[in-house]
């Protein structure tokens, strides 16, 4: 069996890992809650901001960390302007057409980075947040410890514009009833590219602090694509603390799952866990479905 | 017999009582209006009896047959159809399409479907449109259209829901039009209704209903007389007046 | 299109398909057509639940895999023609369909897409740490004797473009029939509006299997043919994501709900696919999947009905 020491090692490095997939679930919630819209790019989003840090490293030798706010200024416009040239394009659209539009998207950036980037696998060496910390016995890296700091912090955020700021509160009604918050003066064409913009900032946040310990390539962002939806379905659509809780508990079975049954499962795993929520407990844990 | 008995339907949704022990009873040949105030439980009503919405408690009886908690597709096949408040047509479908699903529920002849599909068109008056793709229709058309698919099921009972909300003068006309000629085909009518000159002249008789229950049933005459009806629909008003005095 | 006018341009078309390997006779161009077909075929299977009743679905490659990986099975350990393999794994792909069909059709729209992505993705990953189905390795069909009951020809593709033709063909033929019956009425209903379907007397669910379980036949003796064609299989090949979303794009693409959209779908794509392999494959795969991006990106965007919705529009301009 495994010792108590390495269980609480996974269970530490699932929960880091966790929290972001936490921050990206809920870029992708602030999406799919407030326009229905499936974001199917979302793992590509941040596939490209990991990017942006790797070249922003490997340039102009700027630290992940400094290049953060980039990367989040670079992604909000990319959420945007995909919003205006896509996304506004395809509101009314049937169905099929909402799916396959940002999948396609998705499928376009991908092979796009494979063409242009290779399908190398890259690394950021030696960025400023390195090596490991101790806390009694266990080893956590530092890049990931920081990292879910961040993302705790930048979920904070989040949560405080929406629920206490103006402009949240018009998100939050833009989301719920779209008619009767434009009767009301809000801009829900400006709310739809808001929400995106952020939406896809988060990504940005997530992807640089991942370029400090995580393999970059233009397939990285697929299997982040298919947590988030895990992870917003779980949470409870609507939700984003519930997104947010669950990116950590998703964290937290992948790597035990990866531990206790077979690394080759930890993803099936995953799926499993969608399935079993979709199936039984539509509303997620904390959904207003 | 009593073509359809509803007896003490009641329906609740977690707390708000939408029907409240309502009874019911309709004939062979009628046509019933079913009138009240905005959320009296009408819709209610109509999605209950046609096994959209399952029930809290009650029974449903369709020619002495129990059919309380069918789903609503058997409850068609049953012979009862119903119109929707907010039309739901095919709209990219033609309008004989449209027809024809309707007309599958009695065969599996597409031949025969068609055959039928037209037949009903005709008696509807649509039969000029038949080629058009129902989301480019008129309002008035939709209507009509939402109309001709149920009536195309062969029911006995056909439950129509504000089949003429938003419509001009002639357009009502002819709807009311229509209603008849469905009845005079054998089919008994139940109508929500919010338009009293149209409701009054078709009803044989009007049932009321009132914050989920029914206050009044009788003649079109006697109802519209009725205190409590006078008072369900014009309240606070009337009691605000009756108090100055 | 006058009916007589559209039997003569079928004939011609038949007899064009009919002529061409015996014109074209290099292994190249009989491939690429032989793909066409098949790809056509699974856009045809695919039309059924995601075109006509309107359930998108995101794993056929499911299916595929399983006609594939249930003949070859069947072939090597119980020495079964592949014909009977490929009825057999229609029927296992058949049951499949019902048992994920029960809980998915609960579904709405994006989460049933998304469902069934996590069920082909599961699914490949369980394939690939299977030993007794040959996990990553995959499986090497054995070589037999040229013959049409081995359903296996290693001097000439001819026999393979032949069977291909007429498994399109057949899937034509079903869907055609489809269309115009109770069947595909009830299908474009459910599409259409659910709850306006029910209230007409349609057992949706029940409606909804018969779309799934047809779908998923025809794309498992796809996968059947495809195994017995390359003489090679493994679950990258015949389960990958990637294959699901081809397949949905090849209905899309040329028309979804339509009885030649599929078709003109694959016209287009599978020559692309193939050229562009050929003659910019150089910067590893997926060059290919550039293109088909973008053009998933432009038909969602500007015409969801596809080529044939472009093409009745056009026709519906001239006529006003």
């Amino acid at each position: 069996m495994y010792s108590s020491e390495i269980i609480w090692q996974t269970i530490l490095s699932g929960i880091l890992m966790g929290c972001i997939y936490a921050l990206v679930a809920v870029g992708l919630c602030l999406i799919w809650g407030l326009m229905e819209i499936v974001n199917f790019a979302h793992g590509e989003f941040l596939m490209l901001a990991m990017f942006t840090a790797f070249w922003g490293f490997s340039l102009y030798h700027l630290d992940p960390l400094l290049s953060l706010p980039f990367c989040m200024i670079i992604l909000f416009l990319i959420g945007v302007a995909t919003y205006f040239i896509i996304i506004k394009k395809i509101i009314k659209a049937p169905f099929l057409a909402q799916i396959l539009a940002t999948f396609g998207l998705g499928i376009f950036l991908r092979y796009l980075a494979q063409f242009m980037w290779s399908p190398d696998f890259r690394t950021i060496k030696n960025p400023i947040l390195a090596g490991n910390i101790y806390l009694g016995g266990i080893s956590l890296g530092v890049p990931q410890f920081t990292a879910s700091l961040i993302c705790i912090a930048t979920f904070i955020i989040i949560y405080l514009f929406i629920n206490r700021t103006e402009v949240g509160s018009a998100l939050l009604a833009t989301s719920e009833d779209r008619e009767a918050a434009s009767l009301m003066g809000i801009n829900s064409d400006k709310m739809f590219a808001l929400g995106w913009g952020i939406g896809a900032a988060c990504l940005g946040v997530a992807g640089a602090l991942m370029s400090n310990f995580y393999y970059i390539f233009p397939e990285v962002g697929f299997s982040f694509s298919l947590i988030a939806y895990v992870a917003v379905a779980l949470g409870g659509f609507g939700s984003i603390p519930g997104s947010f809780v669950a990116g950590i508990i998703i964290g937290l079975v992948e790597f035990l799952s990866g531990l206790f049954i077979a690394p080759a499962f930890k993803y099936a795993f995953v799926f499993l866990i969608y399935l079993l929520v979709v199936f039984i407990r539509p509303q997620g844990l904390w959904g207003r479905y | 017999m009593a073509l359809l008995e509803v007896k003490q339907l009641t329906k609740n949704f977690g707390g708000l009582m939408a029907n409240d022990h309502i009874d019911l009873e309709l004939q062979e040949g009628e046509i019933v209006g079913l009138i009240g105030p905005n959320g009296a439980g009408k819709t209610t009503l109509f999605n209950c009896i046609a096994g959209f919405y399952p029930l809290t408690s009650g029974t449903v009886k369709f020619k002495r047959e129990d059919i309380t908690g069918l789903p609503s597709n058997t409850i068609c096949f049953k012979g009862i159809a119903r119109t929707f408040q907010i039309v739901r047509v095919f709209k990219d479908l033609p309008v004989l399409d449209n027809v024809m699903v309707g007309a599958f529920n009695r065969t599996s002849s597409a031949g025969q479907a068609r055959k039928k599909a037209l037949e009903v068109l005709d008696f509807c008056g649509l039969t000029g449109k038949k080629a058009k793709l129902a989301g480019g229709l008129t309002i008035a058309d939709k209507k009509r259209l939402e109309v001709a698919k149920a009536f195309a099921t062969e029911p006995k009972l056909l439950m129509l829901d504000e089949a003429m909300a938003g419509l001009n003068q002639t357009e009502t006309a002819e709807a009311v039009e229509l209603v008849k000629k469905i009845r005079q085909a054998g089919t008994t009518i139940l109508l929500v209704e919010h338009v009293m000159e149209v409701v009054m002249p078709i009803s044989n008789r009007v049932v009321v209903l009132e914050y989920g229950k029914k206050i009044a049933e009788g003649l079109p005459d006697k109802v519209i007389h009725n205190e409590e009806v006078i008072k369900a629909y014009l309240g606070d008003k009337y009691h605000a007046s009756r108090r100055a005095h | 299109m006058g009916s007589n006018k559209k039997y003569i341009w079928l004939v011609l078309g038949a007899a064009i398909f009919l002529i061409y390997p015996l014109i074209f006779t290099l292994p190249f161009p009989r491939h690429v057509v032989i793909m066409i077909f098949l790809y056509a075929t699974l856009g045809l299977a695919w039309n059924m639940i995601g075109g006509y009743a309107g359930q998108i679905s995101l794993g056929h490659a499911l299916f595929f895999g399983i006609g594939a990986y249930s003949s070859t099975l069947m072939l090597m350990k119980l020495g079964v023609s592949p014909w009977a393999g490929m009825l057999a794994g229609g029927c296992i792909s058949v049951i499949v369909s019902f048992i994920i069909g029960y809980p998915c059709f609960k579904l709405a729209g994006h989460y049933f897409a998304i469902a069934t992505i996590a069920i082909g993705e599961i699914t490949q990953v369980w394939m690939l740490n299977w030993d007794w189905a040959g996990a990553a390795v995959g499986l090497t069909l054995p070589i037999l004797p040229e013959s049409l009951i081995n359903l296996e020809f290693h001097s000439t593709k001819l026999p393979y473009y032949y069977i291909a033709f007429f498994l399109l063909i057949l899937a034509l033929l079903i869907t055609t029939g489809i269309d115009r019956s109770k069947l595909g009425y009830y299908f474009k209903a459910i599409k259409g509006d659910l709850e306006g379907a029910r209230s007409l007397g349609i057992h949706v669910t029940k409606y909804k299997f018969y779309a799934l379980a047809l779908s998923a036949f025809f794309t498992s003796i796809c996968g059947s043919f495809y195994a017995q064609y390359v003489l090679f299989i493994d679950p990258d090949s015949v389960f990958p994501l990637m294959l699901s979303v081809v397949v949905c794009l090849v209905a899309t693409l040329g028309g979804v709900g339509t009885i030649w959209g599929p078709v003109i779908g694959a016209f287009i794509l599978i020559p692309i696919s193939e050229f562009t392999r050929i003659y910019l494959g150089g910067g590893g795969k997926g060059t290919d999947l550039i293109i088909y991006g973008l053009l998933i990106i432009v038909i969602s965007v500007y015409q969801p009905f596809g080529v044939i919705g472009i093409a009745k529009r056009f026709r519906k301009k001239e006529s006003e």
